[in-house]
């Protein structure tokens, strides 16, 4: 069993590790006060850098549905999860969540975090609410195979699988939708000249 | 969806026909953990306030079925022949009587087959008695409700919580019969037999179906535009009246239509096998719809229609004769068929689940000087209890029956434990390394040699109550432990530590945790009210996280002193539809299943 000082929260685990991440919805979506109608699309960033994205939502409005999942690989020195919320090129709100909210809250890593946060426009003004949900995995470093204490934590996660891209810095369904981004800005950037 | 209960005041009147609320957004159910998000997904959205998952069930129908063992021998030439007298006993103590057994003859250890039913409530303790007679041949020909009682012999009687007999993880709650209440239990089990209670809860209530269905061919019936077609399913009832139990929205325009999906619980369908009647109509304005075309099909065959993935043809009965139908090219299809089986309150009860009651008392100096009668913490020596004793005995009363080890973890807050600095949560025993108790006698002897033990300051400060509480279901959940974790609040006064409050309480938000706040005297609770979420927005705390649901329960205790409604019965109310959100919305599955 995962030995913890019960007066204290989680602690993050000095490595790197997975985060299934599922971005869910956001909620209240608004320009200039007015709902929106379309074309919602959130942006997951790791320290201020694009990792992820969902699709452009085509269908819903205010109240936007994903429900993807991704997988982000957060390095032992990350410190943070960016989330921007876009209806076409315009930033509808952003969020900024330290590490030590799904790494070091109340709720152990490896379960199910259901997380929502408030999105604030480049004014600082609230504009909506995103929801997602989060599951760390750990995973261990190769020369650190004997070290009986570090696979012992990983085991109690139910993750003794080995992933070396962790190492990277990202996994293989984050590197493709890389694609998908650099599209999408280019996209952005064609919207801007006409 | 007229049927929807959008809250738990509407919940509970929705009982019977509470369809998950309709949404947008629609995927089959498939794999992987975070599916669990299914529900979280489907609470959000589409609702500009905070809502809560649709949680249907709150009151759950219990068949109450009995047997006994042993029973005293009241006939001379042949054994007794016993029947079974169910009772409720009201707030005032009184007996109420909800339903009898049939006799059995000629038997001690009768099998009575005869079911009585009781709705469970969560929020009070219902007090059960049963009282077991021997009836006299000369009556055995009369109704059993007819008999009267003072002419039988009586054989015993037995008594217990009904959430005693929920929490067993059997459902089956063995009972010492004794002559009469009042006579000490142990003394005379022996000589009058034992009586067992078994409690079962509707099966077909759990079910749920979501179909989506579509139209091909549809036809014209508008003149300038297409049709605006709509789906009506009714059911036909037993007297052959047929019942409309759901509708789908109209589609503008179109003549090949795909719905929204519909939600169907077997509570309003009845069975699988029971045909339901679709019919489609096109929308008129002043409210005569015109029938497009109609066609009969049970559950089991419209999981076939999807299964095949062919479309059924829809006819028009014909005007005159009975038997010719004219059949219509439109068809009918099922695009998806999906079945969900949600688990009440009580199945995570008999799975197992434990709540776990933690209490946490403010000793902070405005509550006045404990020795003076004006004081809220005046222990008065006549016996009557103080608005803190009367809350803790109130909602651990009803609380107490669903933690079996009864070691309540109890904190004070806002005083000077001897020669020390002010402290925001200590031990309420006095202890430095356990803060647990026993049972609720356990709460108030430890509260009353608190308040001997510690001088009352200030300020008020809920942050490290609650952030100990969250610490204690974090640890449980490190652990794997089915459990939920309820922590009562009592206090006087406005909190200082309104922001460090929120940031515990929306991270306290993750977990199995409910927090009830009770608040005793005389001061302005406005703020309390704003942690309440449902009075008001989602809770956001000072990081822009925002709480994923409602947690914490406020009621002011003047507002219910003395009323018909307890405290208690005010703040549990809400339990079980966060207990349900908790455990939905993760895809918390009860331990033991028994479906």
């Amino acid at each position: 069993m995962l030995h913890m000082n019960p007066m204290q929260p989680h602690q993050p685990m000095n490595q790197p590790c997975t985060l299934e991440i599922n971005v869910i919805s956001a909620e209240d979506l608004r320009i200039h006060g007015r709902p929106i109608k379309k074309n919602a699309i959130t942006y997951v960033l790791r320290d201020s850098c694009k990792v992820v994205s969902t699709k452009v939502n085509k269908a819903d409005g205010a109240y936007t549905f994903w429900d993807e999942k991704f997988d982000v690989v957060f390095p032992a020195n990350a410190r943070n999860l960016g989330i921007e919320v876009f209806s076409g090129n315009v930033l509808l709100g952003n969020a900024s969540i330290p590490a030590s909210e799904f790494l070091a809250d109340y709720t152990p890593p490896h379960l199910l975090h259901l997380l929502s946060y408030r999105l604030r426009d480049r004014q600082g003004k609230r504009n909506g609410i995103v929801n997602l949900s989060d599951k760390s995995s750990f995973t261990i470093l190769v020369d650190d195979h004997n070290n009986d204490n570090i696979r012992k934590r990983c085991s109690a996660y139910g993750q003794l699988g080995l992933m070396k891209e962790a190492h990277e810095g990202m996994s293989f369904s984050s590197r493709r939708n890389e694609h998908e981004i650099r599209r999408n800005e280019k996209m952005e950037k064609k919207d801007e000249y006409v | 969806m007229g049927n929807c209960c959008s809250d738990v005041a509407g919940g509970r009147a929705a009982v019977g026909g509470g369809a998950p609320h309709n949404h947008h957004h629609h995927r089959r159910h498939s794999e992987g953990p975070n599916d669990a998000v299914d529900l979280f997904l489907k609470s959000r959205g589409y609702s500009s306030v905070f809502s809560q998952i649709q949680v249907s069930l709150i009151l759950s129908r219990l068949a109450l079925s009995l047997s006994a063992s042993s029973l005293r021998d009241r006939d001379v030439l042949s054994k007794s022949d016993p029947m079974a007298v169910i009772y409720m006993k009201g707030r005032d103590g009184k007996l109420e009587e909800i339903g009898r057994t049939e006799v059995v003859l000629n038997s001690l250890n009768p099998t009575w087959i005869k079911k009585v039913n009781v709705t469970y409530h969560f929020e009070v303790v219902q007090t059960l008695v049963f009282h077991v007679y021997d009836v006299d041949t000369q009556f055995h020909n009369i109704d059993v409700k007819m008999l009267k009682l003072e002419d039988q012999q009586f054989l015993g009687e037995a008594s217990c919580a009904l959430s005693e007999v929920v929490t067993k993880s059997s459902r089956l709650l063995t009972l010492d019969l004794v002559p009469h209440e009042g006579i000490n239990k142990a003394t005379h089990s022996s000589s009058y037999g034992k009586l067992t209670v078994h409690a079962e809860e509707s099966i077909c209530s759990r079910t749920a179906v979501e179909i989506t269905f579509r139209c091909s061919e549809l036809e014209n019936k508008d003149l300038f535009s297409k049709s605006d077609p709509f789906l009506v399913i009714s059911r036909t009832a037993e007297s052959g009246i047929s019942i409309p139990i759901c509708k789908t929205e109209v589609i503008k325009d179109d003549l090949n239509p795909t719905w929204k999906p519909v939600f169907l619980s077997m509570q309003q369908v009845g069975s699988k096998d029971n045909p339901l009647t679709i019919e489609c109509f096109n929308f008129n304005n002043n409210g005569k719809h015109d029938l497009i075309g109609k066609i009969e099909k049970s559950l089991v065959e419209l999981e076939k229609i999807h299964l095949d993935r062919k479309g059924e043809n829809l006819y028009l009965p014909s005007a005159t004769g009975h038997d010719y139908h004219k059949v219509l090219k439109s068809q009918l299809y099922v695009e998806e068929f999906s079945e969900s089986v949600q688990y009440t309150f009580l199945d995570y009860l008999a799975g197992g689940c434990e709540l776990n009651f933690m209490v946490a008392i403010d000793f902070t100096a405005s509550n006045g000087n404990p020795r003076l009668p004006d004081s809220l913490h005046y222990i008065d020596p006549s016996g009557r209890p103080n608005a803190y004793q009367k809350a803790i005995m109130e909602v651990g009363g009803v609380l107490q029956f669903y933690d079996s080890d009864k070691r309540f973890p109890a904190w004070g807050f806002g005083a000077r434990p001897i020669d020390g600095p002010v402290s925001h949560c200590f031990n309420l025993n006095g202890s430095n390394s356990y803060c647990e108790v026993e049972g609720i006698p356990g709460i108030m002897t430890a509260y009353m040699s608190a308040l001997s033990n510690v001088s009352l300051a200030g300020p008020t400060l809920f942050g490290r109550v609650i952030s100990t509480a969250a610490n204690i279901a974090s640890q449980a959940l490190a652990d794997e432990q089915q459990k939920y974790f309820v922590l009562l609040i009592i206090t006087d006064g406005v909190i200082t530590d309104l922001e460090e409050t929120k940031d515990a309480i929306v991270k306290a938000s993750d977990l199995p945790l409910s927090i009830l706040i009770v608040g005793v005297g005389g001061a302005d609770f406005k703020e309390m009210e704003f942690l309440d979420a449902d009075k008001g927005e989602r809770l956001e705390s000072t990081s822009g996280r925002v709480a994923s649901r409602d947690i914490v329960q406020f009621v002011p205790f003047r507002d219910v002193h003395g009323g018909e409604v307890s405290v208690a019965q005010t703040l549990l109310a809400e339990l079980p539809t966060q207990f349900l959100t908790y455990m939905r919305s993760r895809g918390i599955e009860p331990k033991n299943r028994i479906l």
